[in-house]
């Protein structure tokens, strides 16, 4: 059963801005239809019984209180900017 | 053709918490770039977010507020999109189990009352700010506001006009005030609403395809914007074309949209759950607390002013729009034992300057008991209507007691009748005209004769007295 063609790759790659070569998408297709395939096993089990799992996680309502814990590390923060100007990280222009 | 206008709006109101949202960084407008960051804020990898408990409180007393359901399960969701105002590559939000739903508001439209759906009411983040580079050479972010807590209020599509959907956002904005989980600053984008709005033939089924207009910070905004679009659609429908579902940026300044988006692209945010916040889980007991602590709202406040002060429904409406208006009503109406003025004075002086000089007058030296104090001195007849506003000017500037500036200023009414009777004499006596005037039944002479009085008794007689004994006076002559 095929799933995803190579528009379906293309699109998938674009939106997760991750570059792929065209002569490659063929190959992804394939593994990606192997690993849906896979997962869609799924379908055939019987969950009619199960509560629907809306979080994997275990735990609920860790929270914090409403308190002003850090301080202005602005310098150190831009330390990890390739690069700034005036106080502020900079990027290459963004148009909307 | 005729078109039946269909609106929902995407309200986003950042909440007034010290704190941003999932990390303890200051949540404050403006400021020094990037000064109010930290790791959490600026999604470095390997950072975990805490959920500040109070969002969640005041996420459920806005829900509470617009008579919501509250989720007793809730859980976020990473909402993913390129774009560098957030670091993340993903919002952090509420995508399929929000923790309010179902709710409504109801506004006011001319005389009538009309109920608008709320949908659901959401948590999420703020995202940075995108400034443009001074040389003209890319951009500059600001993360001060990524992280800052927002809740989004999604309405049903019950508006049916860009009038109704101002009222319902200056309705809303009341809410937000009065229960003071935002502050409402619109022009600092503390509340923004986003207006979806589609077309529908009159008696047609079938919803149009709706647009959706971003980012509209005033009310002006958000009614020209819809009045603009609906127009463009309807001129878009009789030629035959058709409307296509995007995303336009409103520009206020031209009174036109633009569409921000290529039409073909279609946004896949692709929401999963964050697996870094754990879900949410409230109590009946959780809510009830905080249910308790909303204060009484503007529908319900104008309703009492209406019936327990007798003011005009107008007057009960304008006032109760802003809370800290309504309070000072409240109080000076209380210290002054008659409501009925104080509302005709904060109709006419306090909105007047309002209009001229802002807010700001609200939270100035004037408050509901020096008000009430001015406002018993002119009920009991100790000053006139004009040292009243002359009180509320010096009070404003120096902050005196009202006592104070009355005696320091001499505005008490002079009552003293001899005193008067002599000043009347004096002036009918030195003006020979206007009495010549009056005798030949020029009644205009009267009016002459008031103004010159009450000028020498500098604005501190009783007009009801000094026409009193004018009157007499100038029978004499006749």
């Amino acid at each position: 059963m095929t799933v995803v063609d190579v528009k379906t790759v293309r699109k998938i790659a674009d939106m997760a801005a991750v570059f792929i070569e065209e002569k490659d998408l063929e190959a992804y297709a394939a593994q990606l239809n192997t690993i849906m395939e896979h997962m869609g096993k799924i379908m055939d089990l019987d969950t009619g019984d199960q509560e629907p799992m809306e979080h994997i996680l275990p735990v609920k309502n860790v929270f914090r209180d409403d308190e002003v814990t850090n301080k202005n590390i602005k310098d150190e923060l831009l330390k990890n900017a390739s690069v700034k100007e005036d106080g502020y990280f900079k990027v290459p222009t963004v148009v909307e | 053709m005729n078109y039946d206008i269909v609106i929902g709006l995407e309200i986003h109101s950042e909440l007034k918490t010290s704190s941003k949202i999932f990390c303890g960084c200051k949540n404050e407008f403006g400021g020094e770039p990037n000064t109010r960051c930290c790791p959490v804020c600026l999604g470095m990898p390997g950072t975990l977010p805490a959920l500040n408990k109070r969002v969640l409180e005041y996420a459920i007393k806005a829900g509470l507020a617009m008579n919501c359901r509250i989720a007793g399960f809730s859980k976020f969701d990473r909402k993913n999109y390129f774009y560098p105002d957030m670091p993340k590559a993903y919002q952090v939000t509420q995508h399929s189990l929000p923790i309010c739903y179902d709710g409504y508001v109801d506004i006011d439209v001319g005389y009538e009352t009309k109920r608008i759906g709320i949908e659901r009411i959401h948590i999420e983040e703020d995202a940075g700010k995108l400034i443009h580079s001074s040389t003209g050479q890319g951009s500059l972010i600001d993360y001060n506001r990524s992280g800052v807590p927002l809740i989004e209020i999604v309405t049903k599509p019950d508006l049916n006009s860009p009038e109704e959907a101002k009222i319902l956002l200056e309705t809303i904005k009341t809410i937000l005030e009065y229960t003071e989980v935002s502050d409402c600053k619109m022009q600092e984008g503390s509340l923004r609403a986003d207006v979806n709005l589609s077309l529908r033939p009159i008696g047609s089924n079938t919803p149009g395809v709706r647009t959706e207009m971003k980012n509209l910070n005033s009310f002006r905004a958000v009614q020209r914007a819809a009045q603009a679009e609906a127009e463009r659609q309807a001129r878009v429908l009789d030629s035959g074309q058709k409307v296509y579902k995007e995303t336009r940026r409103w520009d206020d300044h031209k009174g036109e949209s633009l569409p921000m988006r290529d039409k073909e692209e279609v946004m896949d945010y692709r929401c999963f759950p964050e697996p870094d916040l754990p879900p949410v889980y409230v109590d009946e007991d959780f809510i009830n607390e905080i249910q308790a602590s909303i204060p009484e709202l503007p529908g319900m406040r104008r309703e009492r002013y209406i019936n327990q002060y007798g003011i005009p429904k107008y007057d009960a409406g304008l006032i109760t729009q802003n809370k800290v208006l309504a309070d000072i009503f409240e109080k000076a109406s209380e210290v002054c034992g008659n409501p009925k003025l104080v509302s005709n004075w904060i109709m006419t002086e306090i909105m007047k300057r309002m209009n001229e000089e802002g807010e700001g007058i609200l939270h100035s030296y004037l408050n509901g008991d020096n008000f009430g104090q001015i406002l018993l001195f002119l009920d009991k007849g100790d000053i006139t209507h004009a040292a009243a506003i002359q009180v509320i000017d010096v009070l404003l500037e120096t902050g005196e007691e009202p006592i104070v500036i009355v005696e320091r200023l001499n505005l008490r009414v002079q009552r003293d009748e001899s005193l008067v009777a002599n000043t009347i004499k004096q002036v009918v006596n030195s003006n020979p005209q206007a009495l010549d005037d009056y005798i030949s039944g020029k009644k205009k002479a009267f009016g002459f004769f008031m103004g010159k009085i009450m000028a020498e008794l500098k604005g501190r007689g009783d007009p009801s007295q000094v026409k009193e004994i004018l009157t007499k006076e100038l029978q004499r002559y006749l």
